[in-house]
């Protein structure tokens, strides 16, 4: 059997990820001052995985998700989707990865232009863009696979709900048909029922699309919900990388076990 | 946009700017029915004759009705502005969506074109440019638009760099949209707002601007009457006919005053603390 095939097969893979920020001092080139947001992270997502990192503000996890989108380069290190390393590729195939990773925000205001309506934001993604019909059918199909309807359609950002925005911006994200989709923090700023909401269409998703999520969240109990494994990030490096159920019921790192008491999940260790 | 107009109509300030550039415009656009009598029309027996019933702003030196040559005038002021205003717009837009967009040596070409001429003192430069060619309307409205867009370019520029930011704008390029998408579907049209706020302003200034030209007699040319034109010739008969010059600056001031009221209250509906 070709290995590309196999279940774990990983769809993407993080190498030795370094992620630097330098504070460049505009008159004396000595004070500049560098942040290692990431410092060596190493670890792959199989398909239809869901692969978790939790930390506090600030340990480096947004930076991981803003160099596998190509958003922020890295310093070292290599990023692989599938067998493609992403910073090493072409414009043309550039065009077609990106398509294939797709983020959420935890942002959803900012994340939707307030001067196109639902239905433009989404059919942007639908590469089909010549036959106006088919494009507005798929456009309403994603729509209802997201919990929304033909309603919503002809809708601004400003005439939707928080929980409206968001499903809107996941149903951009399967527009182009993706197989990885990074969530940053997608529930943090919703209110509590929406969370439950958001967080059971995520799981219905990932089964009829077959999608692999990488999550990135604070918030515990949102990943224990969606993850299948976790990785525990501290001050820009993994202290802890382990199944979903060996992490909850013995967490080894005394950070995981902290962050585990903070959150009201385990109470003693 | 209906939403928009009822908003400007409801401040005070805002609404008097909107009457005052209403009936400029509308005076502009229908001079030769609004005029009472002809501008060029002389009238050698009513030299220099005071505000009367039938000359209800008086006559200047050859005898011409002062409110129809001022609003006469109006159509050629309002025109040499506008239009200056909106090439001077279009440059201002295009440098400033590049140098915002694109960045890195072409946001310091750019940004450091306009540093320097905003440098100057723009009516020197004017006058300066002015004066090496012929003096007619083309060329000063040439000249002005070469010297205001630098405004317009640099709020541009900010605003790009604010909304490039933005996470649509991120999740455009995650879709991967091609870079002239983007920058016209995603950013051009959340910049607009701020762009017509300074265009309003622009148009005071520049109207400010054309008139002290043509004052200078720089401007637009006899027997051709822009406000400048007609204070000027007020100031040669400042002592025998004190109401040309008066009356023609109250309109100019009065007209820039509508325009400024205009833009601050554009600047208010465009604001983002005060949407809703």
């Amino acid at each position: 059997m070709n290995p590309k095939h196999s279940k774990d097969y990983p769809v993407l893979k993080v190498s030795n990820l370094h992620v630097k920020y330098i504070n460049r001092n505009r008159y004396n080139f000595h004070k500049s001052t560098e942040i290692n947001a990431v410092n060596g992270i190493s670890f792959s997502v199989k398909q239809n995985e869901t692969f978790a990192i939790v930390g506090e503000s600030g340990s480096g996890k947004t930076s991981i998700a803003m160099s596998i989108l190509r958003f922020v380069k890295p310093a070292a290190g290599n990023i692989f989707f599938k067998d493609k390393d992403i910073w090493q590729i072409g414009k043309t195939d550039l065009q077609k990865l990106r398509r294939k990773i797709q983020p959420v925000f935890q942002d959803s205001n900012s994340s939707l232009n307030p001067r196109m309506s639902v239905g433009k934001i989404i059919g942007e993604g639908i590469r089909n863009n010549r036959n106006p019909q088919s494009q507005k059918k798929k456009t309403i199909e994603l729509l209802k696979s997201v919990g929304l309807n033909e309603e919503h359609f002809e809708r601004f950002s400003h005439q939707l709900s928080g929980g409206q925005k968001q499903r809107v911006c996941i149903a951009r994200a399967l527009a182009p048909k993706p197989e990885l989709l990074i969530l940053d923090e997608p529930v943090s700023s919703q209110d509590l029922s929406i969370q439950a909401h958001i967080i059971n269409l995520l799981l219905d998703l990932k089964k009829k699309y077959k999608l692999t999520y990488l999550l990135i969240s604070h918030d515990l109990q949102v990943v224990r919900f969606l993850a299948d494994r976790i990785a525990v990030m501290k001050q820009g490096k993994f202290v802890e990388l382990s199944e979903h159920n060996k992490i909850f019921t013995n967490p080894k790192h005394q950070y995981t076990k902290l962050l585990f008491r903070s959150s009201g999940i385990i109470r003693k260790d | 946009m209906k939403r928009h107009i009822s908003k400007l109509w409801h401040d005070r300030s805002s609404r008097i700017g909107l009457i005052i550039v209403g009936i400029v415009c509308i005076c502009a656009v229908f001079a030769p029915i609004l005029a009472p009598q002809d501008p060029f029309a002389q009238n050698l027996s009513k030299i220099l004759k005071p505000p009367s019933l039938h000359n209800l702003l008086g006559t200047d030196f050859y005898g011409r009705d002062l409110l129809s040559r001022l609003i006469y005038g109006s159509r050629i002021s309002l025109t040499v502005s506008i239009i200056a205003t909106s090439i001077a717009v279009f440059i201002g837009i295009v440098t400033g969506l590049f140098a915002g967009f694109i960045g890195k040596w072409l946001d310091q070409i750019i940004m450091r074109t306009v540093d320097v001429l905003l440098g100057f003192p723009k009516l020197f430069i004017l006058l300066l440019a002015v004066g090496f060619g012929h003096p007619s309307i083309w060329l000063t409205v040439f000249v002005l638009s070469l010297f205001s867009w630098m405004e317009i370019a640099r709020i541009v520029r900010g605003e790009v760099i604010i909304v490039k930011e933005m996470l649509y704008v991120k999740s455009a390029i995650a879709l991967g949209l091609s870079k002239k998408r983007i920058l016209m579907r995603h950013i051009f049209p959340n910049v607009i707002g701020p762009i017509i706020v300074s265009t309003t302003l622009l148009i005071g200034t520049v109207i400010l601007i054309e008139t002290s030209l043509s004052f200078l007699g720089l401007g637009v040319q006899p027997p051709n009457a822009s406000w400048g034109t007609i204070l000027n010739q007020g100031r040669i008969d400042l002592v025998g006919g004190w109401w040309i010059s008066t009356f023609t600056g109250i309109v100019v001031v009065i007209t820039v005053v509508g325009f400024n009221l205009l833009g601050d209250g554009l600047r208010n509906i465009f604001d983002p603390k005060n949407s809703d």
